[in-house]
């Protein structure tokens, strides 16, 4: 179970942390924190490998979040936050992102990661195919392409939670582990 | 009919599509928000461009990496390219990937699996 409020409270001032970000998303701010993220990992990773695939499960983690942001267009102000971290282990990378969400939308969500989580990984690399043969003019719901592909890069299942906020808004947490 | 030409910047990739040339290159990365509005243009350009298509013609894809959401673009560009080889002209893809990036290599494999035409996988070198 993974609660991204708790986890950003206590990975605060650590050293393993690389990156942590809470407030609101937009496209610039989106490009800045890749930026950001792209330079630090310059730092203090060389495998040229494990650091391009933090780096573009990293991209999906916030476009994904960005692409989602007009559900909360009438939520209230403080649930416009979202966080995103990225913490450093000894062979390994998490990205831990959170986000508001109304309600009516987790059960979707939740099935749509646990039909990803359940795959192996022939199953995925067909389904995934078969989602890119639609291109992009088909448009059945939102790409599913995201959550396939974190998936699929990082070779773990998504580890995720929902946190009850009120009666109309959940805190959605995920955690992508990378490992070398 | 007018080159399409765009030069890189950190989220998108270069595009060189001359039409007096044989060979289009895209190139860089390519990881747009919105990939569509990014992606249009070309897509329209090509639309126009293959009623009046070259002989022969090679597309070189040279991308570090992409988001999910250019990926459903490529396809749609590499569609636009099939109804070039359908049409009867020579016509090869080229997927350039780095020997230890073996996401852009499985990558190049999806696209090589799901786009009818040549589709030649090219391992960078050094």
């Amino acid at each position: 179970m993974i609660n991204t409020i708790e986890q950003y409270k206590e990975q605060k001032g650590k050293d393993n942390l690389l990156l942590a970000y809470k407030g609101i998303i937009t496209e610039s701010l989106t490009t800045n924190l890749l930026s950001l993220a792209e330079n630090k990992l310059a730092m203090v990773e060389y495998n040229s490998r494990l650091k391009k695939k933090v780096f573009h499960i990293l991209v999906e983690v916030l476009q994904n979040i960005y692409h989602n942001y007009s559900d909360l267009k009438h939520a209230p102000e403080e649930f416009h936050d979202i966080m995103v971290m990225i913490i450093k282990s000894d062979n390994s990378y998490d990205i831990v992102a959170g986000n508001y969400l109304p309600k009516k939308y987790t059960v979707s969500l939740q099935n749509r990661i646990e039909s990803v989580n359940a795959m192996d990984s022939e199953s995925l690399r067909m389904t995934y195919r078969n989602r890119l043969d639609e291109g992009v003019f088909s448009d059945k719901g939102r790409a599913g392409l995201g959550i396939m592909d974190m998936v699929r890069k990082s070779g773990q299942a998504l580890e995720y939670d929902f946190l009850s906020i009120d009666k109309d808004f959940s805190f959605f947490s995920i955690k992508v582990k990378i490992k070398n | 009919m007018e080159a399409y030409y765009l030069e890189a910047t950190p989220k998108t990739p270069k595009l060189d599509f001359n039409p007096e040339a044989n060979n289009f290159v895209i190139s860089g990365r390519s990881i747009p928000e919105n990939s569509i509005e990014f992606y249009k243009p070309l897509l329209d350009w090509l639309e126009k461009y293959i009623n009046n298509p070259k002989k022969s013609i090679n597309f070189e894809v040279k991308l570090e990496y992409f988001n999910t959401s250019s990926s459903k673009c490529l396809v749609e560009i590499f569609r636009k390219f099939e109804k070039i080889h359908q049409a009867g002209h020579e016509l090869t893809i080229e997927w350039y990937y780095d020997e230890e990036d073996e996401d852009m290599q499985e990558s190049g494999e999806d696209f090589k699996d799901i786009i009818k035409v040549p589709f030649r996988m090219i391992q960078n070198k050094g």
